[in-house]
C-alpha cells in the first residue's frame, strides 16, 4: 500500500522535472503592450576623448644589451637623429699559454650587424639611406661608466681609429693602430676591466643609423701568434634628435628616447552605471611615415608595430590589454584582455560602476631590440583622427 | 518504555510519510523557482504583481476554479478556511502543471511559450474529526512570466566603416512571483455553520529583465529590476450548509471568504549582469505595495451523492492598490509597471458540475468510483494596459479524478483551455491550455488499529 503512495509521489516529481525542460519560442508579439510598450536595450556608441594627453619619461628598452646603434641620419619628417654606441669588452677567462703579457701584434674591433645565437636572433637594422656608404670612428672611453641615460655617459677620449667606408648592413672591421696608448697592454688581462673601459662608436659620415649585434661583437687580439676574442661585456646607445619641421597636431613616440604616451579620461556622470558591451581604445597615427612616396629614394624608416598599454591606480600598475598591432589605416586599437588581466571593456565597466581606480593610462613601445623606430600619434582635437575610446553602451533608462 | 507493535506502526507509518512528504516539498521548492523562470507566457503578467493565481483544490480547479462552498471529504480547499473543519483524513496534496500559451497580435504574428510549474503543496489533518481541522499550504499567489524579443531589422553600426555593423536582439523577460504560505484552522460550529481563519504569508521576488545581445566581440548586457516583497495578511471564511432542502439527501452549501488587505514591504534593486555575478547599480529603493481585500463567495448544490454543482464569484478592488516605490511618477521603471493607473478591479465568476457515478458506494467498479468534472470561468483580470479595455479570460475546465487502491487517495488530472485578451488596440490575445496532475493522499494518522 505504501509503495503505491511512493510511486504516485515519484511519478509526480518526475513529471514536474520533465515539464520544466520545455523550451520557449518567443517573438516580438506583445512589444507594444503596456505604458510605452517595451523600450530600451538599443546599443549606442559613445566616444570619449582623453582629458589629458602628453608624453612622459619612462625606463626605455634601449637599456637592453641586444644591439648598439651608431650613425647620423637626416629624416625629412623628424629632423636629425644621431645615435652613438658604447661597447666594452673583456678577455675570456681561459687564455692560451703564453698569451698573458706577450707582445700584441694586432687588434681589430669586429662589429657584425646580426646575431643568430640559439638564445636570440638579432637582425640587421638600418634607418636612413640604405645605399649611401658610411664610416664610423672609434673613441676610447677614459673612465668607467654605468649608464642608463645619455647624460650618465662620461665624455669620450681621443679618436683611436676610423672605419673604412661600408654599406649599411655590412659587418664592420676596424683595425686598431699600434699608436693607441692601450694597444700594447691588451694582452695584459690582469686588471684589464679596471684599466680598460671600452669604446665609443660614433658616425663620421653617411646618412643612416645602423645596428650592430652586441652578442656577436668582439675585439680580436693577436699576440704571441695566438688569436683571442674579447667579447662584449656591456653596451649602451645614446640617441639625440634635433631640428625637423614642427609636428603641429601630432606627438612623436620614438624608440630609444624613453618616452611614453600618458593620458587620462574624465568619465562623464551621464555614463555612470551604464552597461558597456565593448570598449576599444583607438590611437590613430600619421600614415605619412609609412608612405613610400613621402620618403627620399632608398630611405628606410622602420616602424614600430607593437604597443603595450598599462593602467595606473594610486598604488599599482596593471597591464590592461594585450599588445596590439598597427592596422593598415594607421590605427592602434586596444581591446582584448591581457593574459592575466581584464579587457578594456571590463576596466571601463568598473569605472562606470564606480569600482575601478584606474587613474591614468600609459602606452609605450613594445620593442625587443634597440631601435629608433618612430610613430607620430595624433593628439586630441584632431578631428576624425583624435585618440579616443569608443564605448558601445546600452542606456539603462532608454 | 516499550511501544506496542500496533502503536508503533500507527505512529511511524505517518511519520515516514510526513518525512517523505517534507523531503518532496523541499525538493520541489527550488524546482518551482526554476520552472517559473521559463515563463508561462502571458504578456499581461507584466502588470501588477504578475498573473494572479486562483488555486483551491484539484477538484475545484476542474470545476472552474472557485470551490468556496465546495464541501468534500477528499479535498481540502485553499479558497475558504471554513472548509478545513470537514476533515476526516490526514491529507497531503502535491500538484504540478504544464502550461502552453500561444500569443497572437493583430498582424497574426505568433509567439509560443511553455512551462511547467508547481501548483501547490498542502498538508492538513483533523484535530477533531469533522469538527476542527488544521491546514498549511504553499502555492503561488502570482506569477510574472512573460518573454518578448525585439529583433530590429536595422543592424547596429558600431564603427565608421560600412561593414562595421552587427545584428542585435533585445530580450525582455519577466519572471518570479509572489508565493503564499497559509496556515489556519476550520471549526464546525454546528451542523449548519462552519467558520475558519488563516494567517497568510506573502513573499517573493519579481524580476523584470532585459538582455541586449550583439555579435561576436560584444558582451551581452543584462539588466534586471528585482523587487523583493514580503508581508502578512489573513483570511476569514464561513460556510453555511442546509441539508434536505429540495429532496432527501440533497444539500446546499453557501460559502464565503475574505482575504484582508495587505501591505507588502520590499526593496527594488537594479542589477547588471547575470546570476551570481550581478552588480547593483543605481539607488536601492525601499517601498511598499498595498494590496486590496479579496472577497469570494460560492454556492454548491448536491442533489444526490453522485452530482455536485458549483457556482462561485470573486471580487478584488485592485484599482485601489497603491505603491510607494520610487519612479512612482512615470516611466517604465515604475513598479508596478505604470502604477495603479494600469490596474483595474478584478472579478471572476465560475461554475462546474461533477459526476461521480458510484456515489458513496466503495464496491462499485473502478470507473464508477472515478469522478468526471466539467467547468468554466470568466474573469476580468486586474491588468489594464489600455484605458477602457479590460483584459478578460474565458476558459473551460475539465477533470478526471481517479481512485487508487488506497482509500482516500486520488490522482486528479485537470485540463484547462482558454482565451485571454484581445488583438485590438495593439494588444495581444493568448490562447492557452494547461494540463495538471495532482496527487491527493489521505490516510488515517494517530489512530491505533483495532484489528491486526
Amino acid at each position: 500500500m505504501r509503495r503505491h503512495v511512493f510511486s504516485l509521489l515519484l511519478a509526480c516529481g518526475f513529471l514536474l522535472i520533465a515539464l520544466t525542460a520545455c523550451n520557449d519560442n518567443p517573438t516580438g508579439v506583445g512589444l507594444g503592450v503596456g505604458p510605452e510598450g517595451f523600450q530600451g536595450g538599443t546599443p549606442v556608441n559613445v566616444d570619449l576623448e582623453p582629458s589629458t594627453f602628453e608624453t612622459v619619461s619612462v625606463d626605455d628598452v634601449t637599456e637592453n644589451q641586444a644591439r648598439i646603434l651608431t650613425g647620423r641620419v637626416d629624416d625629412p619628417v623628424l629632423g636629425t637623429i644621431t645615435t652613438t654606441g658604447y661597447i666594452d669588452v673583456s678577455p675570456p677567462t681561459t687564455l692560451p699559454d703564453g698569451f698573458e703579457g706577450s707582445t700584441v701584434q694586432s687588434a681589430q674591433l669586429v662589429l657584425p650587424p646580426r646575431s643568430e645565437q640559439e638564445t636570440s636572433s638579432i637582425q640587421p637594422y638600418v634607418y636612413g639611406d640604405t645605399l649611401s656608404t658610411m664610416t664610423v670612428g672609434i673613441y676610447a672611453m677614459p673612465n668607467a661608466w654605468e649608464a642608463r641615460t645619455a647624460d650618465d655617459m662620461p665624455a669620450a677620449g681621443s679618436r683611436i681609429a676610423e672605419s673604412e667606408p661600408f654599406a649599411p648592413g655590412d659587418t664592420v672591421r676596424i683595425d686598431l693602430p699600434q699608436s693607441w696608448s692601450a694597444f700594447g697592454t691588451l694582452s695584459d688581462t690582469t686588471g684589464f676591466d679596471d684599466r680598460f673601459h671600452g669604446f665609443q662608436i660614433r658616425g663620421v659620415s653617411g646618412n643612416a643609423s645602423v645596428g650592430f649585434a652586441t652578442p656577436s661583437t668582439f675585439l680580436q687580439v693577436v699576440a704571441d701568434d695566438d688569436t683571442v676574442a674579447y667579447g662584449a661585456s656591456r653596451s649602451f646607445t645614446s640617441i639625440e634628435r634635433s631640428g625637423g619641421p614642427a609636428l603641429s597636431n601630432r606627438t612623436l613616440l620614438q624608440d630609444g628616447f624613453g618616452r611614453a604616451l600618458s593620458f587620462e579620461f574624465t568619465f562623464p556622470d551621464s555614463l555612470r552605471d551604464t552597461p558597456i558591451s565593448r570598449a576599444i581604445l583607438r590611437l590613430p597615427t600619421d600614415t605619412t611615415l609609412f608612405d613610400r612616396e613621402q620618403r627620399p629614394p632608398n630611405f628606410v624608416r622602420p616602424l614600430t608595430s607593437g604597443l603595450v598599454i598599462q593602467g595606473f591606480t594610486s598604488d599599482s600598475t596593471l597591464v590592461l590589454a594585450s599588445p596590439t598591432s598597427l592596422t593598415s589605416d594607421g590605427v592602434f586599437a586596444f581591446e582584448a584582455p591581457a593574459q592575466s588581466g581584464a579587457s578594456l571593456r571590463q576596466i571601463f565597466q568598473s569605472i562606470a560602476l564606480g569600482q575601478s581606480a584606474v587613474e591614468r593610462y600609459q602606452v609605450s613601445l613594445n620593442q625587443s631590440s634597440n631601435t629608433i623606430n618612430p610613430l607620430l600619434f595624433y593628439v586630441p582635437g584632431s578631428g576624425e583622427s583624435t585618440p579616443r575610446v569608443s564605448l558601445t553602451i546600452t542606456e539603462p533608462d532608454s | 518504555m516499550t511501544i506496542k507493535p500496533a502503536m508503533k506502526d500507527a505512529f511511524f507509518a505517518p511519520a515516514r510519510l510526513c518525512l517523505f512528504a517534507l523531503g518532496v516539498l523541499l525538493f520541489m521548492l527550488p524546482t518551482t523557482a526554476f520552472a517559473q523562470s521559463n515563463g508561462n507566457g502571458s504578456i499581461y503578467s507584466r502588470f501588477g504583481l504578475g498573473e494572479l493565481k486562483t488555486l483551491a483544490s484539484p477538484q475545484a480547479q476542474a470545476l472552474g476554479g472557485g470551490g468556496v462552498g465546495l464541501r468534500s471529504l477528499n479535498y481540502t480547499s485553499l479558497s475558504n478556511p471554513a472548509l478545513w473543519s470537514d476533515q476526516v483524513l490526514t491529507r497531503f496534496v502535491l500538484g504540478g502543471n504544464y502550461h502552453e500559451t500561444n500569443a497572437r497580435d493583430a498582424r497574426g504574428t505568433q509567439s509560443e511559450l511553455v512551462a511547467g510549474t508547481l501548483n501547490a503543496v498542502q498538508f492538513s489533518f483533523p484535530i477533531y474529526t469533522r469538527k476542527l481541522g488544521f491546514s498549511v499550504g504553499y502555492h503561488p499567489y502570482s506569477l510574472m512570466n512573460y518573454r518578448v524579443v525585439r529583433r530590429p531589422e536595422t543592424p547596429f553600426q558600431f564603427g565608421p566603416a560600412p561593414t562595421d555593423t552587427t545584428a542585435y536582439t533585445v530580450d525582455y523577460e519577466g519572471r518570479g512571483g509572489i508565493q503564499q504560505i497559509s496556515g489556519g484552522l476550520g471549526w464546525r460550529v454546528s451542523n449548519a455553520l462552519s467558520v475558519g481563519a488563516s494567517v497568510d504569508a506573502l513573499f517573493g521576488i519579481l524580476e523584470e529583465a532585459r538582455e541586449t545581445t550583439m555579435g561576436p566581440g560584444f558582451a551581452p548586457i543584462n539588466f534586471t529590476d528585482a523587487t523583493r516583497l514580503s508581508g502578512f495578511t489573513g483570511t476569514v471564511g464561513a460556510l453555511l450548509t442546509v441539508a434536505d432542502l429540495f429532496a432527501d439527501d440533497d444539500a446546499l452549501s453557501l460559502g464565503g471568504s475574505l482575504m484582508l488587505p495587505a501591505s507588502l514591504d520590499g526593496r527594488r534593486v537594479r542589477t547588471l549582469g547575470e546570476s551570481l555575478s550581478r552588480d547593483t547599480i543605481g539607488t536601492v529603493v525601499d517601498g511598499s505595495v498595498d494590496l486590496p481585500w479579496r472577497a469570494q463567495g460560492g454556492l454548491t448544490y448536491k442533489p444526490n451523492n453522485s452530482v455536485t454543482i458549483t457556482a462561485d464569484g470573486l471580487y478584488a478592488p485592485w484599482s485601489t492598490a497603491e505603491s510607494t516605490f520610487d519612479g512612482a511618477s512615470e516611466g517604465p521603471s515604475q513598479f508596478p509597471i505604470g502604477g495603479s493607473a494600469f490596474l483595474t478591479d478584478r472579478w471572476r465568476v465560475s461554475g462546474g458540475v461533477e459526476y461521480l457515478p458510484a456515489g458513496n458506494d466503495p464496491s462499485a467498479s473502478y470507473f464508477g468510483r472515478a469522478a468526471y468534472r466539467l467547468g468554466g470561468y470568466y474573469e476580468q483580470t486586474y491588468a489594464a494596459p489600455v484605458a477602457g479595455e479590460s483584459i478578460d479570460v474565458r476558459a473551460a475546465t475539465a477533470g478526471l479524478s481517479l481512485p487508487t487502491r488506497l482509500s482516500g487517495t486520488r490522482l486528479d488530472l485537470d485540463v484547462e483551455v482558454g482565451v485571454r485578451g484581445t488583438t485590438s488596440r495593439n494588444l495581444v490575445r493568448d490562447i492557452f491550455y494547461g494540463v495538471s496532475v495532482n496527487v491527493n493522499i489521505g490516510e488515517r494518522w494517530f489512530q491505533e488499529r483495532k484489528l491486526r
